[in-house]
């Protein structure tokens, strides 16, 4: 096998087949022009390899400053960033989602019941205006139906100087601004 | 993430910079804004070779536009590699290799744009041809392709200035 110039720039390179290797560097060893041409390309490198006028460290710390100088004002794109989430974790998400949601629709869908509190057999607070001569009829409806428990009666304190204790006037012993 | 990729690409960055620019404070500015930029999207990218490939891609093309637009990129080589070496040696001695310097630098920007920059990429990118062939997007064998022919013709400039010294 006699290698061509490309080949050799590429074996330079270390971009070479391992398979061919043995041969390329017999050619060189061999060959006189081959081995030339690769000297050629040796020295080109050699050539290309120079120093730096400047300590790569030193300049790698100053940019390392300036770069974070500017750093966290920058915003970064929100909408190109990748996020992991790990499978599991979104399978219990999704399943949290749907238990709520089936929850939510349940509750809403419910019948409202709209049977009055008093026929579910619960106790009520009712305030309702009487007139005095109708207050005797009101309180015997309310005998006759079993619907009397406790009745709180709430007079007008400036009318009534009471003394003593109370008792119960029926409206028929009131007569004219008088118990009869 | 981000001080791991700069501290493992940024010297690869500025020797790519410079040979292109040939001006340290330029290179060290343009590194920079490579990797502000790449702050600014460190999330789109996958793994560390990725934001490599792509803050090289991006440095180099900031790298070009800056030694055109400028129009200084002779003058700058000329005046970098004339700075005074940090290598002890004989004066005679030193002021050859300075001399040869110049001239392979001066060659080396005569070269088409393609050609040097996947030779700066080579040699001092330290790239390997898949690497170079993900960087400018090129298939590997294209990669080889235009590193043999970059040689070439800047052999061919050396034997033409008489530097070259086989």
């Amino acid at each position: 096998m006699r290698p061509d110039a490309m080949i050799l720039s590429a074996y330079l390179d270390g971009e070479v087949p391992e398979r061919f290797v043995p041969d390329i560097e017999a050619a060189i060893e061999r060959e006189p022009d081959v081995r030339a041409a690769y000297e050629r390309l040796v020295a080109l490198r050699s050539r290309l390899d120079v120093d730096l006028p400047f300590d790569v460290a030193e300049s790698s710390r100053r940019s390392w400053t300036a770069v974070m100088r500017e750093v966290p004002g920058r915003r970064r794109d929100i909408w190109r960033r990748r996020v992991a989430v790990p499978l599991p974790l979104l399978a219990a998400a999704a399943a949290g989602i749907a238990i709520l949601a089936g929850a939510l629709l349940w509750t809403t869908l419910q019948p409202i019941d709209a049977t009055p509190q008093y026929a579910r057999g619960g106790d009520i607070d009712l305030t309702f205006r009487v007139g005095e001569t109708d207050m005797e009829r009101v309180l015997q409806w309310l005998v006759d139906k079993n619907m009397l428990g406790e009745v709180n009666i709430q007079l007008p304190e400036q009318r009534f100087q009471i003394v003593g204790e109370p008792v119960f006037v029926r409206p028929a012993q009131y007569e004219g601004g008088r118990l009869r | 993430m981000f001080e791991r990729v700069y501290e493992h690409v940024y010297p690869i960055l500025i020797r790519i910079v410079y040979r292109i620019t040939g001006r340290e404070d330029v290179a060290e500015e343009l590194c920079q804004e490579a990797f502000i930029k790449y702050y600014e999207r460190i999330d789109s990218f996958p793994d560390t070779d990725q934001a490599k490939y792509w803050l090289i891609r991006v440095s180099k093309n900031l790298a070009l536009n800056s030694a055109k637009r400028s129009g200084r990129e002779r003058r700058a080589y000329e005046r970098a590699y004339h700075e005074p070496s940090r290598l002890l040696r004989s004066g005679e001695d030193e002021m050859i290799r300075r001399e040869q310097e110049v001239a392979v630098q001066s060659a080396l920007r005569q070269l088409p744009e393609k050609m040097r920059t996947v030779l700066i990429l080579k040699e001092y990118g330290q790239l390997n041809y898949r690497e170079i062939g993900a960087v400018l997007g090129i298939t590997e064998g294209n990669v080889k392709v235009r590193v043999f022919r970059a040689r070439e013709h800047l052999l061919d400039l050396l034997k033409e200035s008489d530097v070259y010294a086989s």
